[in-house]
């Protein structure tokens, strides 16, 4: 039976890579070494997989096709948005898990969009050249990555109260999968940041630390609780990324949050927060 | 006012490489295969991006067009476009280009 062992929230962010030493050197210091610290923990869970949930940014999809939700079951490779430090290369998928949560969701009425072949964005990217491949390392294998894409960035948005189901979907479908699979659910996304509006730059750090502390106390409902206009109000259109947070505490057993870092940080247009899902054996 | 067409249109000229070529040479001609009135056809070939958000245009797509295919593409200038006071970019200056 697989399990899932545990859970991140990392963010994503592009301006990163394109604008690296904008912000001061301190600053630069706790993210870089938050992702680090990321992917030492993810080490230590003895992970054999690792599901990363991201989002499109209007690249991927356009107005002919918008899922709200889709699983990469195959080939895949990425970023197709070229970032400076960011190479495009190909991942390897865990294939049999991805297709087993597709086959166990025809039976729940979860009806996954699939990708047989999937060119990622920076939201799966970056966790994985960040997080991942520093596992990978330390552990001396591969980790296979599976992509989990949900409706965050381009309407219809998925609803919160979707996203939490696919999680508790993706649960079920790793603890009814033949092989003994510890996976790791990384939420990739947020918090917040505004993409490409008259205030992009601005960060939130009040509505950043309420997100964090319901994810410290496992709050699920009140995550969820959230209305898309006070997020795109008080956290801007990139804080609905938090949907993705949502998928991952779902999945992680009676999920408990851990802060690794918070950094509001203006010059990378985004309050960048780190949180560790840690599964809890205790039922709530 | 066809918010559909614009993002199809808009999309399409942040991803597709042809599309950008055509819009380079001639961006009326390129424009004049979508079902687009005269005003949108302006909005989009003047890169009038605040009027493109006002009538519901994403925001990620402005911002991919603006910096793909405008003449400065300065993130200064679009924001600026969009009305942006110096305390909104006050924070994010240093990561401006342009």
């Amino acid at each position: 039976m697989g399990k899932i062992v545990g859970g991140f929230w990392v963010p994503h962010d592009p301006v990163m890579f394109v604008a690296p030493e904008a912000p001061p050197q301190a600053q630069r210091d706790i993210v870089w070494d938050a992702y680090r610290q990321c992917g030492e923990r993810l080490a230590e869970l003895d992970a054999t997989s690792v599901i990363i949930v991201g989002c499109d940014h209007y690249i991927l999809f356009g107005t002919h096709c918008l899922p709200r939700y889709l699983i990469g079951t195959g080939d895949v490779d990425g970023p197709i948005d070229r970032l400076p430090g960011l190479p495009r290369r190909v991942v390897k998928n865990q294939e049999l898990l991805a297709n087993h949560i597709v086959s166990h969701g025809e039976q729940q009425d979860v009806d996954w969009t699939v990708a047989r072949s999937f060119t990622m964005d920076h939201s799966f990217a970056i966790p994985h050249q960040l997080i991942v491949q520093v596992a990978e390392q330390r552990l001396g294998r591969e980790l296979p990555s599976v992509p989990v894409y949900l409706a965050c960035g381009v309407d219809p948005y998925i609803s919160f109260r979707r996203a939490a189901d696919l999680g508790r979907q993706i649960r079920a479908a790793v603890e009814s999968f033949a092989e003994d699979e510890r996976v790791v659910v990384i939420g990739s996304g947020g918090i917040s940041h505004r993409v490409g509006t008259h205030d992009m730059g601005r960060v939130s750090e009040d509505f950043d630390r309420e997100v964090l502390a319901l994810g410290i106390a496992g709050d699920l409902e009140a995550l969820c609780a959230y209305r898309d206009e006070d997020i795109l109000e008080r956290g801007g259109n990139g804080a609905m990324e938090i949907r993705n947070f949502a998928l991952a505490m779902a999945a992680v057993p009676n999920a408990r949050g851990e802060v690794i870092a918070y950094e509001p940080v203006p010059a990378w247009v985004t309050g960048l927060g780190f949180l560790q899902l840690h599964a809890q054996e205790v039922a709530r | 006012m066809s918010r559909n067409t614009l993002e199809r249109v808009l999309w399409q000229l942040s991803v597709e490489r042809a599309a950008k070529d055509k819009f380079r040479e001639d961006p009326r001609q390129f424009l004049a295969r979508f079902a687009l009135s005269e005003d949108e056809v302006e909005m989009v070939a003047g890169f009038d991006v605040a009027a493109l958000q006002r009538i519901g245009v994403n925001p990620m797509l402005t911002m991919g067009f603006w910096q793909e295919l405008s003449p400065t593409r300065s993130m200064k200038q679009y924001k600026a476009l969009l009305g942006a006071t110096d305390e909104h970019s006050a924070g994010f200056s240093a990561a401006l280009k342009g």
